[in-house]
């Protein structure tokens, strides 16, 4: 299943940028903003940045932490790996149809 | 104040008030971080001011969820006990709108696309949560279509939800996979005796035991499903492992192998990262 992710509508892209980055810790908002653009070349405006982390507090896939300063890191919940990875899995079923298909009728890219 | 900090508090204001109060520092210090590292960004001011009004107009349609999340938690303790100990659920009704009210009684069967989307409240040690609908309707990973559209509530004094959680009130599980949580009671029945006398007949709920299976390794929505479908209660718990990879199961207790009552509550652990 796509399950919650794909529930979070126009915001599932950055929700799974989000929760892929917190998947190995805690980060606060610009420290996201630079992993998701190290490791998706994704550049995620801050606006957008806050509305997924929204969503994503509203469903109870990721939490707040206590402010560190005046930035707040926020954490990936037992809920939010869950759904991150069976978000993942159906996306990767769907990448190696993509270029198992992609490599039989159009040769080896 | 900066000219950048400026700047930067003069955007938020697009925001409501009530967002402010919550997010005001972290995002200013987040604009100020994008304003020094990248100070041309065209789009940026537009994508701060478009998603303001975004917020303020969602504000009327899903002020009950922010209730919940964004208020300071004693005040959701506070309404949530008032709630509960008023009718039960009364947190949903006194906090706003929902998707057409709460209209479930006990042991009601209520389709899919009438259960709001947060299903249940819990109260824990310095915590207030909920439990999203989609977890808990389809917690095997599968699709919500597989529900049947349908999902039982469930009053109790500790509840413990597919997802995990204790608090006291009300829940929702999905019909026919938790027998354990359909509150059943041990009925007494009576009948009279030859000699006038009476006897009590005590028909206990239909669980029996069972062989708890190995889950240890599997995906959680895996192992979740298949807990659940055996009928024992499933409380996940948070486990830091560098060994077990994210999202896989660690441990339970019981362990697999044990033979446990099929209403007994089964705990978890499930890897996250720290």
């Amino acid at each position: 299943m796509t399950g919650e992710l794909s529930a979070l509508g126009r915001y599932t892209g950055p929700a799974t940028l989000v929760l892929s980055s917190l998947a190995d810790g805690p980060k606060h908002g610009y420290a996201l903003t630079k992993d998701i653009e190290h490791f998706a070349g994704v550049h995620l405006a801050p606006g957008t940045l806050y509305a997924a982390l929204d969503r994503l507090v509203d469903h109870g896939l990721i939490e707040g932490l206590e402010a560190v300063g005046r930035r707040r890191p926020y954490k990936i919940t037992a809920v939010g790996a869950t759904a991150l990875m069976a978000h993942l899995q159906a996306q990767r079923r769907v990448t190696e149809t993509g270029l198992g298909r992609l490599s039989g009728e159009w040769g080896t890219p | 104040m900066n000219s950048v900090e400026r700047r930067a508090r003069r955007l938020l204001r697009w925001y409501p008030r009530w967002w402010r109060e919550t997010h005001e520092e972290e995002f200013v210090v987040l604009l100020e971080d994008s304003m020094v590292d990248r100070p041309f960004w065209p789009g940026r001011s537009l994508n701060i001011v478009m998603n303001a009004l975004r917020v303020r107009s969602e504000q009327s349609r899903t002020s009950y969820r922010r209730l919940l999340v964004s208020s300071s938690a004693p005040l959701v303790v506070l309404i949530a006990v008032i709630g509960f100990a008023t009718n039960g659920f009364g947190l949903l009704s006194v906090s706003g709108p929902t998707k057409g009210g709460m209209p479930y009684s006990q042991n009601k069967i209520v389709p899919y696309n009438k259960i709001p989307d947060y299903l249940s409240v819990y109260i824990g040690p310095n915590k207030v949560g909920y439990t999203p609908k989609a977890y808990l309707a389809a917690p095997d990973g599968s699709s919500n279509d597989s529900l049947d559209g349908r999902i039982a509530p469930v009053f109790a004094s500790n509840l413990t939800t597919l997802l995990g959680h204790e608090y006291p009130g009300i829940g929702f599980v999905r019909l026919g996979t938790s027998p354990w949580a359909l509150s059943c009671k041990p009925e007494s029945v009576y009948s009279e005796t030859a000699g006038g006398g009476q006897t009590i007949t005590t028909i206990p709920c239909p669980s029996t035991t069972l062989v708890l299976p190995n889950v240890v390794g599997m995906v959680t929505p895996t192992a979740v499903g298949e807990l659940s479908g055996l009928g024992v209660g499933v409380v996940i718990q948070d486990v830091h492992s560098t060994s077990v990879p994210l999202g896989h199961i660690v441990w339970t207790s019981p362990r697999g192998g044990a033979t446990v009552h099929a209403r007994q509550q089964v705990v978890v652990g499930i890897s996250v990262p720290n």
